[in-house]
């Protein structure tokens, strides 16, 4: 029963993003070169220094969820459901073994839960806190929900890698897959940061922009925080081709790695080992790849180190291969990041169109790439990589194939 | 508030709560037989806390199992009203 090395389709995609709550409205802002940041409006901002949020718009709970089942989800979990629902929708699970089908997600506090228990309790005195406060803060929360949703009862459990927690969990997933250890998994992440506490907490670092994202533009002065939930469906490819399914994409490689340095400034070296990694679990040579969907956080230590990192690994040939971030459109959207832009880069490779780089004003020669300015362009690639590097350097990348 | 009222009061606030149709809360409902969930007694004694600005004291050995019936319930709620009114005269 157990074999090595399968092949691994995503068969299912689910997005909620600032850019719209399914993954169609998503890749259409894409195509678009449309961007979901702005002022934020969902929470207060009188005692927050930057004021500028990707914020998931116009989602109401009472559209998803009766209110009973509300009390127990946080607003990651809600978004994390949603965009479950729409992974999950094209794959049938009748006559399945719910025991060889899991859920492995970026870990994620339930940051609305916290930052309005903490209000209540310190700013308001209030004598009780609600009875569900801890099942709904927990950062394996929306990993629980996707499993007592769909009845899935294979190995389940949550990753944190900070930035990178999506990509470690798609990753991992991946490779359980593959060894045979699961049949199915539902992966990826959900992130709902947009809370005062929290924000302030970003304030202090000095890493916001105060208005805009514009990665690899020469006057890019940070990132910008975003919210949202990436979801796919992993499966085993013979399952998935047996079934007649479609399948946007199919997983071939994931790399990891730890800078082992500096807690925040990121490392071209470190970042480099993970590509290379990527590359080497999907038995590729750069020259294989037609497209990398960056980290590309638009903070001017991150963007330049990124560059150097894929300089390294691609050497001249990097000119010739397009790098472009979501982030520019969709913000950082933390423990959602890598889930929202695998989505984003399987998507692409279907379509074989190259997503922009949004807000890109002028060209940096410490980042001296294509990073497909503003504008969406058709491009003919087989492979692309999808990056991630975290606060504490935890880098994680995955390499995604077109399917055929 | 009459007793009566208040008795009402609180039932309406356990099917809230618990999602259980009012008609079936009656006095000597046992609670284990509404099937009624625990997180679903927390939400409601939390609430029941909230309205009347109580403390329901419910020990984590027996998470709510102290009250048998839904008159149990609302006989304890109603206690710990009354004590609260003696205490704040």
């Amino acid at each position: 029963m157990i074999s090595t090395n399968r092949r691994v389709a995503i068969t299912g995609l689910g997005a909620v993003s600032a850019l719209g709550g399914d993954a169609a409205s998503l890749w259409a802002g894409i195509c678009e070169g449309a961007c979901g940041i702005g002022p934020i409006e969902s929470i207060p901002v009188d005692r927050l220094t930057v004021c500028t949020a990707a914020e998931v718009r116009g989602f109401d709970p009472a559209d998803h969820f009766d209110p009973r089942r509300l009390l127990a989800l946080d607003r990651t979990a809600q978004l994390a459901l949603v965009a479950a629902r729409e992974a999950m929708a094209a794959v049938p699970l009748a006559g399945r073994d719910r025991q060889r089908c899991g859920v492995i997600l970026a870990a994620a506090l339930g940051q609305q839960t916290l930052d309005d228990s903490y209000q209540e309790f310190y700013g308001r005195a209030a004598k009780r806190l609600p009875p569900l406060t801890v099942p709904r803060s927990m950062p394996s929360g929306s990993a629980s929900q996707i499993s007592m949703e769909f009845g899935l009862r294979g190995p389940s459990f949550a990753i944190a890698s900070a930035c990178a927690s999506a990509a470690h969990a798609i990753g991992t997933a991946f490779h359980m897959v593959r060894s045979g250890m699961l049949d199915l998994a539902v992966t990826g992440g959900s992130d709902a940061s947009i809370q005062v506490g929290f924000l302030k907490a970003w304030d202090a670092l000095r890493v916001l922009s105060p208005d805009r994202c514009r990665p690899f533009s020469r006057d890019r002065d940070g990132l910008v925080i975003g919210e949202g939930a990436g979801i796919l469906v992993l499966e085993a490819w013979d399952h998935a081709r047996a079934r007649g399914t479609a399948i946007p994409a199919e997983l071939v490689g994931f790399g990891m790695s730890a800078d082992a340095g500096d807690l925040i400034a990121p490392s071209a070296a470190g970042a480099a080992q993970a590509i290379a990694a990527a590359l080497d679990d999907a038995a590729l040579t750069p020259a294989a790849i037609g497209y990398v969907n960056a980290h590309g956080t638009g903070t001017r230590l991150n963007d330049a180190t990124e560059v150097r990192a894929l300089a390294d690994v691609f050497g001249a040939r990097l000119a010739e291969v397009p790098v472009s971030s979501t982030k520019s459109m969709i913000g950082h959207c933390l423990n959602a990041a890598g889930a929202l832009e695998l989505v984003v880069t399987a998507l692409a490779l279907r379509a074989q169109r190259l997503p922009p780089t949004v807000g890109f004003r002028e060209p940096d020669p410490e980042c001296a790439i294509d990073c497909v300015p503003n504008r969406m362009r058709a491009a003919a690639f087989e492979y692309a990589l999808s990056n991630s590097f975290a606060f504490g350097g935890l880098n994680a990348v995955l390499a995604v194939r077109r399917a055929e | 508030m009459t007793g009566l009222g208040e008795t009402n009061e609180i039932i309406g606030i356990v099917a809230t709560e618990t999602g259980i149709d009012p008609a079936r809360l009656t006095a000597d409902a046992r609670i284990e037989e509404l099937g009624i969930a625990s997180i679903d007694l927390m939400q409601a004694i939390f609430a029941l806390e909230t309205r009347f600005d109580i403390e329901i004291p419910v020990l984590s050995r027996t998470t709510g199992a102290e009250f048998v019936t839904v008159s149990d319930l609302v006989d304890h709620v109603q206690a710990t009203i009354a004590a609260a009114k003696t205490t704040n005269d």
